[in-house]
């Protein structure tokens, strides 16, 4: 057996040989963007070596690990928390997460706030008070006024953002790159942040970008259809799409609060479609229509087939009122 | 007995030797796949393909296709409001002049292919077919190798992604993850959920390209479009890659937005006025695609005394009329977008 066995090893190594000679060989192309079906309804994207997108735990959540510690970008829905922890933990081997920067503060985007940031452990050291900040664990981020609309939603404490800002831009620099946190005022709501990961060339567009609807414009907690406007725009500025050489598939990638990856191409169009539906009902508020009268006119036609829907909780219906009332602030604003 | 042994190890190295030079073979084959390529044979869809053109030119290359022309595209009520309230001068802005054409472009655009095939090392099938990029398209990737299409949550790509198998001398592709984007250089568009089944169909050195596009928002039916190519010996004739795109400055603002509000689009009416078609044909839809809706319009139709544009050869238009712009450089302020250089002013009506 053992003989025979050694006849037939020097066929073996060279087979290895030429397995390991034909995979070198492999054309580049044929590398796609690797991605896992976690089941449940849940998917992960490795975008960049460093760089991973969870899709379906609540909205999209980022992970980027280095040296210094994961930084994490949503913490996604309560009810997926547990899930998502555990296929954090698969990502950052030694727990070691030091941020949870929250672009929203929806209940998709901060849900599993407190239990993340529980694996992770604060580049703080103790405060005056005591302990270290949030009992050691991860620091919560958040631009806006979050946290009174946390405590107010009653989340617990532990979920509730350990580090405010409220300045335009809020930059760190962890995992050799630059993260710019970028403040939105007015958009989806006063909550918005836009998180731009330099080196990876990665934005986090939270809920200024819902590829699957009409963006959510939440008047009820400071959003406003011009200030989406101007952060859809932001996000194109920041975006660069494969120029001068436009036949290769490359360029920054735009990660939506819901839905698919994105590149420039596809914000410009959403873009376009948030500002001609903009154009439409304000030409017809002009023209002294009423609320009732603008959706009659069907303002939304030839997009919402596309972006719309009758039921749910974000109808055409609803995007429409949310757009008229806004521009009306706006009015009312400027007598 | 000492025999035996000696003939057995004998045995033990000769077969030791076949199996290191069987091994060395098998190394040297792996990096010259074409040895490997004695089994069944199929069609070959690589090399340089020229596109062939006739009457299409104007509508596949210059001037394009007539603004507010969108008869025989299957448009529902949605396509036709989209494509009337889309200017063209939207793709004037630094983030439109180098995102290119769709991979629909393929048949609607004048260029010719260059293809090449990517073999497997061990068994030389083909995995997939490259279409080189143009400066207006994406190189788009066909996958041969049978690997299943991306999740829905993966990017959308500018040549979008692309698997076929071949059914004698036809390959049948099918083409998910595509951008949103035309299907005439006009305003006409489908959505990022449409999909491409194409059919490339060889006959000798001719390659037809016959696609259809469903698209569940913007089409009510599939719309089919088709261009024949032939293949040209010069292997090297076509590049595979387009050359670099650098935007510039065109005065439009970055965060402009050309579009029409709704019935404001001046170029709607443009087909009734050059040739007297009934703004209802203009505007597209399935029905306009079959012959049968000539008996509908026969009543709406008035046929125009004379002929402004697109007359064909013989029949230019008179000097000054024809639309706006449509004109190449130094041709008169109305356009001259029929006839041929020196053609009779005021021409005849075609026949």
């Amino acid at each position: 057996m053992t003989i025979r066995a050694i006849r037939y090893l020097p066929a073996l190594l060279c087979a290895l040989g030429a397995t390991w000679a034909l995979d070198c060989q492999r054309p580049a192309f044929a590398q796609q963007l690797d991605a896992r079906d976690l089941g449940d309804g849940m998917e992960l994207f490795q975008i960049r070596p460093n760089f991973h997108v969870l899709i379906g735990a609540g909205a999209n959540v980022a992970v980027q690990v280095g040296v210094d510690g994961a930084v994490v970008v949503d913490s996604g829905d309560a009810a997926h928390a547990d899930r998502l922890v555990a296929e954090i933990k698969k990502l950052t081997p030694n727990h070691l997460i030091r941020y949870v920067i929250n672009t929203s503060a929806d209940a998709d985007h901060v849900g599993g706030n407190e239990k993340v940031s529980k694996i992770g452990k604060t580049l703080l050291g103790d405060s005056p008070f005591g302990g270290p900040p949030n009992d050691g664990a991860a620091a919560i981020l958040a631009g806006g006024d979050i946290l009174t609309r946390m405590s107010n939603a009653g989340y617990p404490e532990g979920a509730w953002p350990t580090e405010l800002f409220v300045q335009p831009r809020k930059y760190m620099y962890l995992n050799d790159e630059g993260i710019e946190v970028l403040h939105q005022p007015s958009a989806h709501s006063d909550a918005d942040s836009i998180i731009f990961f330099r080196r990876s060339d990665v934005v986090m567009a939270g809920d200024i970008i819902d590829i699957r609807r009409f963006p959510v414009i939440d008047l009820a907690n400071g959003g406003s259809i011009n200030g989406e406007i101007a952060a859809l725009n932001r996000i194109v500025e920041l975006a660069i799409p494969s120029i001068p050489i436009v036949s290769r598939e490359a360029g920054t990638v735009v990660v939506p609060s819901h839905g698919r990856l994105l590149d420039q191409t596809d914000v410009v169009e959403y873009r376009d479609m948030v500002t001609i539906m903009r154009d439409r009902i304000q030409n017809l508020m002009k023209e002294r229509k009423t609320l009732a009268q603008v959706k009659a006119a069907d303002p939304a036609l030839g997009y919402k087939e596309r972006y719309g829907s009758d039921t749910g909780s974000w109808t055409t219906d609803m995007f429409v009122e949310a757009v008229f009332k806004s521009l009306a602030a706006d009015k009312s604003k400027q007598r | 007995m000492f025999l035996n042994l000696v003939v057995d190890m004998a045995s033990i190295r000769v077969r030791t030797i076949i199996a290191v030079v069987a091994g060395f073979v098998g190394i040297l084959m792996a990096g010259h796949p074409a040895w490997a390529q004695f089994g069944p044979s199929e069609p070959d869809l690589s090399g340089s393909w020229l596109g062939l053109m006739g009457e299409d030119v104007p509508e596949r290359a210059v001037p394009g296709p007539l603004p507010g022309d969108f008869t025989g595209l299957a448009l529902n009520a949605a396509g036709k409001s989209l494509a009337a309230s889309t200017s063209m001068a939207r793709f004037t802005t630094i983030e439109r002049q180098c995102a290119l054409w769709p991979p629909q472009y393929l048949v609607l655009g004048p260029m010719p292919l260059k293809i090449a095939a990517d073999t497997d090392p061990i068994t030389g099938k083909t995995i997939a077919y490259r279409i080189g990029a143009w400066e207006d398209r994406a190189t788009t990737v066909i996958w041969m190798d049978g690997r299943p299409h991306p999740s829905e949550n993966a990017p959308h790509t500018k040549g979008g992604f692309e698997t076929g198998k071949w059914q004698g001398n036809t390959l049948t592709t099918f083409t998910t993850h595509i951008k949103a984007g035309i299907i005439r250089r006009n305003g006409a568009q489908v959505s990022d959920r449409a999909t491409l089944t194409t059919h490339y169909i060889i006959n000798g050195d001719l390659l037809t390209i016959l696609m259809f596009i469903d698209d569940p928002v913007y089409l009510s039916e599939p719309q089919a479009f088709s261009r024949d190519f032939r293949l040209i010996n010069n292997a090297n004739a076509l590049s595979a890659t387009g050359p670099p795109c650098i935007p510039s400055f065109e005065g439009a603002a970055s965060d402009a937005v050309a579009h029409y509000l709704p019935g404001t689009n001046p170029m709607v009416g443009e087909l009734k006025k050059q040739h007297g078609i009934p703004l209802e044909a203009a505007a597209g839809g399935a029905e306009t695609m079959y012959p049968e809706y000539r008996k509908k319009l026969k009543d709406k139709y008035v046929r125009p005394e004379k002929c402004l544009s697109d007359c064909g050869p013989g029949f230019g238009p008179p000097p000054g009329v024809g639309p706006p712009g449509m004109g190449p450089p130094g041709a008169p302020p109305g356009g001259a977008r029929g006839g041929p250089p020196g053609a009779p002013p005021g021409g005849k009506p075609p026949r």
